[in-house]
């Protein structure tokens, strides 16, 4: 699947300090963002994520942490997966819509304030 | 160090067709196959070889000496991908028979240099070579961690049928 | 001791002169020693498999003595674990056995998984299927399944079906064969809470694992020379019948859209 150039842009320039890749598993494109860092209270401080934007699994996007983050509230971390050959976890994020790469991406990331 | 090598039985059967080509004036055709791997312990390194990359016809030199000989272009394309790619690469041949397969004094000589190669363009790759018989395979790697070759047997064709090489 | 073993195997040797060496050497990984795994794990011991790396976090309850294959009373009193029971059962039938034996569930241990040649899923849910089959592509690994449940029909008398299922890299897979969808997936992705327990006997666990453990020893020795492509048994409780799928008949099962045979090995990923 492609993503509009100008979106993935965009996500490219809200993480400049950590360099994005992608990777396609059974048809569904990933991105890979690494040693992203979370705000202070969160343990571990700094993860990859694994960046979903597509439908899997009944959600709409999913966002997975190569570690569960203990954050401010309490999360459903439901997800316990192996995707692209690597451990990745969950927690479970409703989004009614998704808008552009990013900024769905940081609707799931809020769960983390 | 314990190392198994996998590929699919779409990908050997590609390989062994076009080793069984005919050429011009070679007596036999020589290939790569690459792939990323896995080390699973400190001893233990998983290959997956996943891409075929035929020698061109052009690529070979006339030498009746030998089997086969290849020009620096076919070694360079096949550095090429090693550091586009960080896969490993192995030089791949056929020596006919049924059994498992042994260096001859040829490939011993010759081969192992242009496996440096490769791992010169790229030291954490895994490359080697790989041999196939009519029935069998062996094979010898180069490890990051290794100086010397490190010859296996544990090779699996997977597909139908599936082959383990035991 | 060479003879012992010899001898022990001597009513399987239709299988090939080669096949017991074949037999000993293959790595399997059984993920899930509950009900079917339990069967998997005896079976493969009694044939002579010899390296065995076996996957379950849990440890034996009273209601799994129905059906979990080894399980004692006092290893319910004792809340041993479901690796150990399994581990126990493949050493007494071969002393001779490596196993591995690992109490947690199967994402801990990928490594471990990598380097079996056959990987056995006996678990529960859609997921971690479609999970272990994209894992097992991957690193180009044959995968089976088996899998079975009991449902209720209103008045009528209850419907045991399952599956076994065999997924060859490069061949099609279980979204292919519409044995995963993107229906089921979501349906258990947005379940909240845990499924609870599902009906589970021996008889049928035992079917399924007998005809699963026959399919790997035919793909590791290709005795009987007729396995060439997916494997996907429906099994009928009722009226005890193992019978290919019908949805096998209606798709185009050459090659696999989901997962490229040349897509294989740790991802390579690119840049943005």
């Amino acid at each position: 699947m492609n993503f509009p150039e100008e979106q993935v842009n965009e996500l490219k320039n809200s993480f400049p300090d950590n360099e994005i890749q992608k990777c396609e598993e059974a048809g569904i494109v990933y991105f890979l963002i690494p040693a992203v860092t979370f705000p202070e209270g969160c343990v571990p401080n700094a993860v990859d994520l694994l960046y979903c934007p597509t439908p899997r699994d009944g959600y709409i996007a999913r966002l997975f942490f190569s570690e569960k983050v203990t954050a401010k509230q309490n999360l459903n971390w439901n997800g316990d997966t192996v995707i692209l050959g690597r451990r990745w976890f969950a927690y479970s994020w409703r989004i009614d819509e998704k808008t552009t790469l990013v900024n769905t991406l940081f609707v799931i990331l809020r769960a983390l304030k | 160090m314990n190392v198994k090598i996998r590929l699919s039985r779409d990908l050997e059967s590609r390989i062994r067709t076009d080793l069984l080509r005919p050429h011009e004036y070679a007596f036999e055709r020589v290939g790569f196959v690459s792939g990323p791997h896995s080390q699973l312990s400190a001893s233990d390194y998983l290959i997956i070889l996943n891409q075929y990359h035929p020698v061109s016809d052009n690529d070979y030199i006339e030498d009746h000496t030998v089997g086969a000989r290849i020009n620096g272009s076919a070694i360079r394309k096949a550095m090429q991908y090693v550091l586009e790619t960080r896969n490993g690469m192995f030089h791949v041949h056929c020596h006919g028979f049924k059994g498992i397969p042994e260096l001859s004094c040829t490939d011993e000589n010759e081969i192992p240099p242009v496996v440096q190669n490769f791992r010169n363009v790229n030291r954490t790759s895994v490359n080697g070579i790989l041999l196939l018989s009519n029935t069998h395979f062996n094979a010898y790697v180069s490890l990051p961690s290794q100086t010397k070759l490190i010859q296996t047997t544990n090779i699996s064709i997977v597909g139908f049928p599936l082959f383990l090489n035991i | 001791m060479k003879k012992k073993m010899d001898k022990r195997y001597v009513r399987q040797s239709f299988l090939g002169n080669k096949a017991q060496a074949i037999i000993s050497k293959t790595r399997v990984g059984i993920i899930g020693l509950g009900g079917g795994g339990s069967h998997i794990a005896q079976q493969l011991a009694h044939v002579g498999f010899q390296e065995f790396v076996i996957l379950d976090p849990d440890i034996a309850k009273d209601v799994n003595l129905n059906r979990l294959v080894g399980a004692t009373e006092e290893d319910i009193e004792n809340g041993r674990l479901k690796v150990d029971i399994a581990s126990r059962v493949i050493k007494g039938i071969s002393s001779t056995a490596s196993v591995h034996p690992f109490s947690v569930t199967w994402q801990n241990r990928l490594n471990e998984l990598k380097a079996c040649d056959i990987i056995f899923g006996c678990i529960d849910g859609f997921i971690q299927r479609r999970d272990i089959e994209a894992f097992s592509r991957r690193f180009l690994i044959p995968y089976i399944d088996i899998g079975m449940d009991v449902h209720s029909v209103g008045a009528e008398p209850p419907r045991i079906a399952g599956q076994m299922i065999l997924s060859m890299p490069g061949h099609a897979c279980m979204h292919c064969i519409g044995f995963l969808t993107e229906d089921n997936l979501a349906k258990e992705g947005t379940r909240y809470g845990d499924a609870g327990e599902n009906p589970q006997v021996i008889w049928c666990n035992g079917v399924l694992a007998s005809t699963a453990v026959g399919l790997a020893i035919d793909l590791i020795t290709d005795w009987s020379k007729s396995l060439r492509g997916t494997v996907y048994l429906s099994y009928d409780g009722n009226t005890n019948t193992l019978t290919p799928d019908n949805r096998m008949k209606y798709r185009d099962l050459k090659v696999c859209p989901h997962y490229p045979i040349h897509e294989v090995g740790e991802p390579n990923f690119q840049n943005i």
